[in-house]
This record gives structure tokens, C-alpha cells and sequence, in this order.
């Protein structure tokens, strides 16, 4: 047991490093995070790029072991350092210092969430993949990869296994190969450790950017608002990949938001690139996200009225980073054929007027689970209220861009419910809290920022 | 102001009470859990005998072999429950039609096909079958 601790810890810490290195040689130098948020960054960082090579590793015929993996990542860090090593100098511009004495409510609040990470940790490791697509498809795979030590090909082709859904993208599974891996062992319990270490990088995401914004008591509270809403510490010990996704989307808004109060600046920009790539390494709907981000970077180039040459690169070098880390994926699946049960599949463009009528279930539906107050605690009720008393706020800019990032991801949803070809009460009932889910640190930071956002030098 | 520390004081003791209730809800579960070992575990949450069933069926066929299940009938998500957690726990074997083994779980009526023996048997209703030519 002591022996798999050991070789859990390493399984964790390998992409830790390797992702903290990557992002110190080529952004952390130049601005100044702190360091826990700097982790949670490497940490989503070095899992999307660990896995990401696993996948190369497995197109270029290299089988996936520990040494085979490991040689490889410390192959690609020492490419990113002597690539980048000479860029720029410490620049700084986000220092934000601050004494450390901490009241008896901030120590208070920080217990709170320490608590509750600790249980969804606790959670997690208790017990082996239980819910339906944590096994049948994440799990599933995760065992495939690592019992192959690749990604085989075949798999794709037996239609005996098309319930685990070809068409995901692979960041989750081959994470938890990964994790078999470093184990040597098939561990369905011990691999779901990636799950809430991916709980803990969005707390800490979400603390560190409202304190960007505000100060550290109005962070503290709105984080430990956050750890409290019962549908998102389940889902830090479920095995979905819709934390991770949710991770993704969140910090490549939140950095795309600070981007654009510091003048676009093209090292927040990256990280919100990067993000929004592995976002559609997680799950498809993390082209929508990358699109919609792209979208919003646009619309600020319009409204500053600055869409000049400068601006046009930083516009096409966000496109090419998503592309260069999702298009991977796109182009092997397109090349096995692929297809996703709702997109390419089923869906009769002639049944879309006639669906229209899904409308109001759809909202109706939306607003039953709002209210459901022991999954999402006063979530809704409190961000209805902050929203409506701040309506202004939220239709202008800066805020304006966090609206126009949920607004965009939840029409895209209502348009998926309005076109999917499956019984809508089915679906809505299987999927809909986590498409709500998705948004619900972006809705509870825009909360934070209309009530404490102060104003920025 | 007011309203925000209003709220502050309910959303934290209520969400407070909604992890408390979790943890109370699961405490008996935990409790049972923990002490057991990872194989176990799988048995609790899958449905012990069926899992035993899979175990049995992992020592006896090998590695790789194709292989065909026949579970009792009922609904729809209770035979693909059956059908995807054998596929999760028996890889790298494979479901084909015409496998060299049928693993029989809870069908009284079925009748082996010609050309299949009995290879062992787990329980009532519960057996491997083999194809005579493997």
C-alpha cells in the first residue's frame, strides 16, 4: 500500500513539474502568479501535455511505459527550455502584494475549504469508478490504453465497444493510464486521483483570479461558496470529465478576462489558449468553448476599435495554439470516421424547425433544476438576484465579456438540446445539471466581480 | 452589503449542512468500505454477485479470447449494465457471436448451443461454455 502511495504521488507530481516547467520557462518568468495558482496551472498544463504525448507517443508506434513516457516528457521540457529560455525578461506586472495576517474569519473560511477539498479527495479514493460514464467510458478506455500500452486502433473499429463513444476526445482516459501506469497495475480507484486534484486547481484558479479583482476576504468567501455547492464536490470525486472541462473553460476565460485588462497582453493570452485547447482535448464541447473564446477576443479588438496588425497576430496565434493541441485529435478521429451520435450521426437538419417546440421544455426544464436549492445551494437564486440589481454592469464592458462567455456557451447548449435527435425529456434528465455545471464557477466569479470589483491600475 | 452578509451566513451554513448530511448519508457506507480491499470494493459497488461471477470467469478464460454472454432478461439498462461492466472487467477479451466462449449468467431457459460443452460452473444458471473444437 505504502509502495502505491509512493508511486501515486509520483503519477501526480511528474505532470506537476513538467507543466511548471514548461510554464516558467515560457510565461511564469514573466509574470508574477502566485504559487499556488501557478500549480494549479501546471498542473492542468502538464496533464493536457502528458497526454497529449501519450497520444503521439502511441501514433508513432512508442508503447506506453513509465520509462518510455517519462523520457519522452523530459525530451520535450528540455525542447520548451532551449526554445524559449532567451525570451524576455521578469517583467512583474502582476504583482500584487499583500500582508499575510489573516483574521479569525479568513482562517475560518480557509478551513472550510481545506475540509471540504480534503473529503472530495477522501471521496475519491474510497471507492472504485462507480458512476455510469466514470466506467463505461473513461475507465473503459483508461484499462484499454494501458492494457495495450497504446492507443489501438482496432478499439475504434469494434462496434461491441461504441457505447464508450469513439468520438471523446482522450485527455481523461489516457490520464488515468497514465496513472495505471506509474501504479504498474490496474487501479480504477487510485487512478480517479486526477479528479480532485483537478477540484483543487479550479478552487485555487478561482481564488487567485477574484483576487486579482478584488482582495483576498471577498475571495476567500466566493471560494468557499464555490467548494459548497453539492453538485460540483460530487463531481470532483465521480470520474466525469466534465470537471476537467469545466477546469479548462473557466481559466481560459478568467485569463482571457485579465488579458484584456492588461491591454491584451499576449502571455495572459497564451495561458487562455492553452486552456481552451485542452478544453477541446477533454470533451467536444471544448470547441465551443475555444470557438466562443475567439469570438469574444474579436468583439474586444472591435470595441477598443483595434483590430490592427498587432492585434490580428495575437487573434490568429490564440486560433493556432487550440489548433496545434485539438486538431490532433480531430484529424485522427475524421480519418477513422469517427462520428458523434448527435452531430454527424442522427441529426436530419428537416426535423430542426419541428424541434423548435423543445423550446419551453428545455427552459422549463432549466429552471426546475435551478431550483433544486441541495444541488446547487442558493447558486441561482443569488446570482438571479446580483444580475438583475446589476443589469447595467453586466451589458457593458469589462463584464460584458464574462456575460457574452455564458451566454454564447449556454445558447450553444439550448441550440445541442434543440438539435439532438434523442428523446429530449432522456436527455435533458442524463446531461443537463453538468452542461449547467460548466458554468457555474464563471457564474459565481461574474457574482464576485459585481458586488467586490474594484478598480484596476 | 447587509444582503450579501445575509447571504453569506445561509449559503455557508447551508451548504455546510448539505455536506454534513452527505457525509452522514455515506458514513455507513464509508465505514463498511474502507477497511476493505480494492477487489472487494469493486464487489460492493457492482453488485457482489456478479462481480464474484466476472472474477470467476477472468481466472478461467484466457487472455484475449473472444467471447459471447447471455445474461438473464430484463430491461433494457439492466442487461446493458450486465453487458458493459463484463466488457470493463473482462478486457481484453471481446464480445463476438461466435466465440469460443458463452458465459451464461442467471438464464434459466438457455440451451447451449451444438458444437459448445460445459467448461465449469459457478452457481445455478451461472456456467462457461466452451467451444468443442478450443
Amino acid at each position: 500500500m505504502t509502495a502505491d502511495i509512493c508511486k501515486l504521488i509520483i503519477g501526480a507530481v511528474v505532470p506537476i513539474i513538467s507543466g511548471y516547467l514548461i510554464l516558467e520557462i515560457i510565461l511564469f518568468r514573466r509574470m508574477m502568479l502566485g504559487f499556488l495558482e501557478k500549480l494549479a496551472l501546471a498542473y492542468g498544463t502538464g496533464i493536457g501535455m502528458l497526454t497529449l504525448l501519450m497520444f503521439y507517443l502511441s501514433l508513432l508506434k512508442v508503447r506506453f511505459t513509465f520509462s518510455n513516457i517519462t523520457l519522452s516528457l523530459i525530451l520535450t521540457v528540455v525542447l520548451f527550455i532551449s526554445f524559449f529560455a532567451k525570451r524576455g525578461k521578469p517583467r512583474g506586472f502582476l504583482a500584487q502584494k499583500q500582508s499575510i495576517c489573516l483574521s479569525f474569519v479568513d482562517k475560518l473560511l480557509i478551513v472550510v475549504i481545506a475540509l471540504v477539498s480534503l473529503y472530495v479527495l477522501f471521496q475519491a479514493l474510497v471507492t472504485p469508478l462507480v458512476d455510469w460514464d466514470s466506467w463505461a467510458i473513461y475507465g473503459f478506455k483508461a484499462k484499454v490504453f494501458y492494457l495495450e500500452k497504446k492507443v489501438p486502433l482496432d478499439f475504434f473499429k469494434d462496434a461491441t465497444k461504441s457505447y464508450s463513444h469513439f468520438d471523446y476526445p482522450l485527455l481523461v482516459p489516457l490520464a488515468e493510464a497514465w496513472i495505471h501506469i506509474c501504479l504498474n497495475n490496474w487501479n480504477d480507484q487510485l487512478a480517479k486521483i486526477i479528479f480532485p486534484l483537478y477540484f483543487i486547481s479550479l478552487i485555487l484558479i478561482f481564488y487567485y483570479g477574484l483576487k486579482y479583482f478584488s482582495n483576498r476576504r471577498p475571495a476567500l468567501f466566493f471560494t468557499s461558496f464555490l467548494v459548497t455547492i453539492p453538485q460540483l464536490f460530487y463531481m470532483g470525486s465521480s470520474g466525469y470529465a466534465d470537471l476537467p472541462l469545466l477546469f479548462y473553460y473557466f481559466t481560459s476565460v478568467i485569463f482571457l478576462f485579465r488579458a484584456y485588462h492588461n491591454d491584451l497582453d499576449g502571455d495572459l493570452l497564451t495561458i487562455s489558449s492553452i486552456f481552451a485547447g485542452f478544453s477541446a482535448w477533454t470533451k467536444n464541447e471544448g470547441w465551443a468553448v475555444s470557438l466562443f473564446n475567439i469570438l469574444i477576443l474579436l468583439l474586444i479588438m472591435l470595441i477598443q476599435g483595434r483590430l490592427n496588425r498587432r492585434n490580428l497576430i495575437i487573434l490568429i496565434r490564440y486560433a493556432l495554439v487550440v489548433l496545434f493541441i485539438a486538431a490532433p485529435w480531430f484529424w485522427f478521429k475524421n480519418s477513422l470516421g469517427l462520428r458523434n451520435e448527435v452531430i454527424n450521426n442522427n441529426l436530419n437538419m428537416a426535423d430542426i424547425p419541428g424541434n423548435l417546440k423543445r423550446f419551453p421544455v428545455i427552459l422549463a426544464w432549466m429552471g426546475r433544476n435551478m431550483i433544486l436549492l441541495k444541488s446547487w445551494n442558493l447558486l441561482w437564486l443569488f446570482s438571479a438576484i446580483i444580475m438583475i440589481a446589476n443589469f447595467r454592469k453586466i451589458i457593458t464592458p469589462p463584464l460584458l465579456f464574462i456575460s457574452l462567455a455564458l451566454i454564447l456557451y449556454l445558447g450553444g447548449g439550448i441550440l445541442l438540446y434543440i438539435v439532438a435527435p434523442h428523446d429530449i425529456t432522456y436527455y435533458l434528465s442524463s446531461t443537463f445539471d453538468r452542461f449547467l455545471l460548466h458554468m457555474v464557477p464563471l457564474i459565481l466569479f461574474l457574482d464576485g466581480l459585481l458586488i467586490f470589483e474594484r478598480e484596476r491600475r | 452589503m447587509r444582503f450579501f452578509k445575509f447571504i453569506c451566513i445561509i449559503w455557508l451554513l447551508f451548504g455546510t449542512f448539505l455536506i454534513l448530511s452527505d457525509l452522514k448519508h455515506n458514513y455507513g457506507n464509508y465505514k463498511m468500505l474502507i477497511p476493505l480491499s480494492l477487489d472487494e470494493r469493486r464487489a460492493v459497488t457492482t453488485g457482489r454477485d456478479f462481480y464474484k461471477f466476472l472474477t470467476f470467469c477472468d481466472r478461467a478464460i484466457p487472455q484475449g479470447k473472444a467471447i459471447k454472454w447471455i445474461f438473464a432478461e430484463g430491461t433494457l439498462w439492466e442487461i446493458r449494465y450486465l453487458e458493459f461492466r463484463a466488457n470493463y472487467y473482462l478486457y481484453p477479451r471481446s464480445y463476438r457471436d461466435n466465440a469460443c466462449y458463452i458465459i451464461v449468467y442467471n438464464r434459466q431457459d438457455y440451451k447451449a448451443p451444438p458444437g459448445y460443452r460445459l467448461l465449469c460452473i459457478y452457481g445455478e444458471n451461472k456456467y462457461i461454455l466452451l467451444k468443442e473444437a478450443d
